[in-house]
């Protein structure tokens, strides 16, 4: 039974996964490309940014959340440390996928040395992760933020918990040896069918991960690939 | 069951389609409900009620959107949230619509810059398709569409009223010879006031002529259009709007004036500024510019003499949210004051991030409200009190109207004036000039 479960969440269902998370965000961008601008002016205030300006204000928002910063300043440490982590260990996940040894060799790091550092990176973001997704779960259940709340949203920050929780387990918990885990995405890559990894946190996590994928372009997550013309649309 | 509607929100379901496209569905989608947005508006901190938060606000039409026209919504209606628009949820909108002031000081907050302000005028449109635009404000929009002003003032009375301000003038200046020029064809700058202004508040339109006679510019106002305010803009009737834009734009032609100089009001700025030639759907032959922009200008070019020791107290600014945020004027007022006033201090936060009187939006013209008006005005009035300010000058009938309600309900122990008024008294008129 359990075989079997993780032979489909492992051979069966990535491929839908990759298939609704690739085409729900075409399908995204296609629609919002596809959308007329408004005819009123929504550049507030009203002056005119070259290009160059533009681009550099939307980067800058982006990479500071000046906007939140603004707003409320314990949310932005909150806000601005749960989105770092997110991108330090979706960094970090690479290394399942390749070893970089002319990186390391660059660095002048040893095998010990990148598992140290993989170790620390991948803890240290782990943790902030799931801390973060805490925070933003009391916030949410406070006023006002919760009459503006739909299931939704109490969904996916219960969804990257229990993602946040599996994989801090196999970090902290576990001792993994990454070979038997890249050899199967490496199998996996060539579409080559393979044997599931013998681990049913692992198998849990990748299946958490791939639910979260799957309902990523429907979700408010499309603010990852949606923000960036919203917020063009009030500066040119 | 789906389209299971009375006939007064039938019409409103139809143009929902049409009206929620463009930005707004990108904005529906990403909105991600957090709540960045409540802090900013001055409704929800002044009031408290959580129906003012602006995602609020374009969550309830969403929901409504939902309903009927998507596949998800129709089938599953608690699926996905959707709402039916039946009497009570028409209620809500007309409130959450017509209590937003349209002052767009979340849209810097909101981490996506989505702008709620468009979203609450599609809210506005919908609902004056159905007939429900709050009387008060419906009344004021009508007898400007039919009347060709806010409060119905006739032509006479106009010019009763003109040759008042004239004789003020006069006196102001000490020259018989001093005139507010009316109907001068050719004159290269046509002003238009607001009825306020002609009824309770004729020292702009005083001051106004006393700094154009000054610096000796060629000027006029209309005997036909003397109300420079849009309502059509307020109440959400797009006719109406482009009806009362197209009337000023045909008098400058009528005139042959190249500047169109419209008085302290903020919306009006905007309206003819940023709105016109949309609506008109061709591009203005003149120029739009604010009473407080062309000062700034006469103050620059050193064409105004002005003695800042006029006014030795302690003056702040309040920036209209149509003149600074949502219209670009944010230097202006400040040379105007600078040169005006000795003390002049400025409010934290001014400028693009003024907090809103909380009266905008034509909510001024709702009686019924009227505590909702007060209570939205909080924090501007704690930034008046905070700035140690004893006069506070503004350069809107509007932002005017509240900041003296502020005043009395709030206990500020402040005066309320226009810019306009602030440089007329500071004018030192030369002697000697032809």
């Amino acid at each position: 039974m359990s075989y079997w479960f993780s032979w489909v969440v492992s051979n069966v269902l990535p491929f839908i996964t990759a298939a609704v998370f690739f085409g729900g965000l075409a399908y995204r961008v296609v629609r919002w490309r596809r959308i007329p601008r408004a005819s009123v002016s929504l550049v507030v205030p009203p002056g005119s940014r070259s290009v160059g300006q533009t681009l550099r204000e939307i980067v800058t928002e982006v990479v500071t959340f000046r906007r939140v910063f603004k707003g409320s300043k314990v949310l932005w440490v909150v806000s601005w440390l749960f989105h770092l982590s997110i991108f330090v260990f979706v960094l970090g996940h690479l290394r399942l996928f390749m070893e970089p040894m002319w990186l390391w060799n660059l660095l002048g790091l040893t095998p010990e040395q990148v598992d140290l550092l993989a170790f620390a990176g991948g803890g240290a973001s782990g943790t902030v992760f799931m801390l973060g997704l805490m925070a933003l779960l009391v916030r949410r259940l406070m006023m006002p933020v919760r009459s503006l709340s739909v299931p939704g949203d109490y969904y996916l920050l219960l969804l990257l918990l229990a993602i946040a929780i599996s994989g801090n387990y196999m970090r902290f918990l576990m001792h993994i040896d990454l070979e038997p885990y890249r050899a199967f995405f490496s199998n996996l890559f060539h579409l080559r069918l393979g044997v599931p990894v013998e681990n049913m946190i692992f198998v849990s996590h990748f299946l958490l991960v791939q639910v979260f994928l799957i309902y990523f372009p429907f979700s408010k997550l499309v603010h990852v690939i949606g923000s960036g013309l919203t917020l063009k649309w009030t500066l040119r | 069951m789906v389209h299971e509607v009375d006939t007064e929100t039938r019409d409103v379901v139809e143009s929902l389609r049409e009206k929620v496209k463009g930005p707004i569905e990108a904005w529906f989608d990403i909105c991600a409900h957090c709540g960045l947005c409540a802090d900013s508006c001055h409704a929800y901190v002044g009031t408290g009620d959580v129906e003012q938060i602006p995602s609020a606000r374009a969550q309830q039409l969403e929901r409504v959107y939902k309903r009927y026209h998507t596949k998800l919504g129709q089938l599953a209606p608690w699926l996905v949230g959707a709402e039916e628009l039946d009497g009570e949820v028409l209620d809500r909108l007309q409130k959450m619509a017509y209590q937003c002031t349209l002052c767009r000081r979340c849209t810097l907050y909101c981490p996506f810059g989505i702008d709620n302000a468009s979203m609450v005028g599609v809210i506005r449109a919908l609902l004056a398709e159905a007939g429900r635009v709050p009387a008060g404000l419906q009344e004021h929009t009508d007898t400007a569409y039919e009347k060709g002003n806010t409060l119905g003032i006739s032509e006479d009375e106009f010019l009763h009223r003109v040759e008042w301000f004239e004789e003020e003038l006069q006196d102001a200046v000490d020259d018989d010879e001093a005139t507010i020029p009316l109907d001068k064809e050719g004159a290269r700058v046509l002003f238009v006031p607001t009825p306020v202004q002609i009824m309770r508040f004729p020292t702009v339109i005083i001051s106004a002529a006393k700094i154009f006679y000054a610096v000796g510019e060629d000027w006029t106002m209309s005997t036909k259009r003397f109300d420079s305010t849009n309502f059509g803009l307020f109440s959400g009737e797009a006719e109406k709007r482009r009806v009362m834009a197209e009337r000023l734009v045909d008098e400058m032609e009528r005139l042959g004036a190249q500047v169109l100089a419209l008085t302290e009001c903020g919306h009006s700025y905007w309206a003819m500024k940023y709105g016109a030639e949309i609506w008109l759907g061709t591009p203005l032959a003149f120029s739009v510019e604010n009473i407080v922009e062309m000062i700034a200008e006469y103050v620059s070019q050193g064409r105004l003499k002005l003695d800042p020791s006029a006014n030795t107290d302690v003056v702040t600014y309040h920036d209209p949210c149509n003149l600074s945020r949502k219209g670009g004027l944010l230097e202006e007022p400040r040379i105007c004051l600078e040169a005006t006033t000795q003390n002049f201090v400025e409010m934290t936060p001014s400028g693009e991030q003024t907090w809103c009187c909380g009266a905008g939006g034509g909510v001024i013209a709702i009686p019924e409200y009227d505590q909702v008006r007060l209570a939205s005005g909080m924090p501007k009035a704690d930034q008046i009190r905070e700035s140690g300010a004893q006069v506070v000058a503004t350069a809107c009938d509007n932002c005017k109207l509240q900041l003296l309600d502020l005043a009395e309900h709030y206990d500020l122990d402040v005066s309320v004036v226009g810019v306009v008024d602030l440089v007329a008294d500071a004018l030192i008129l030369d002697e000697d000039r032809d």
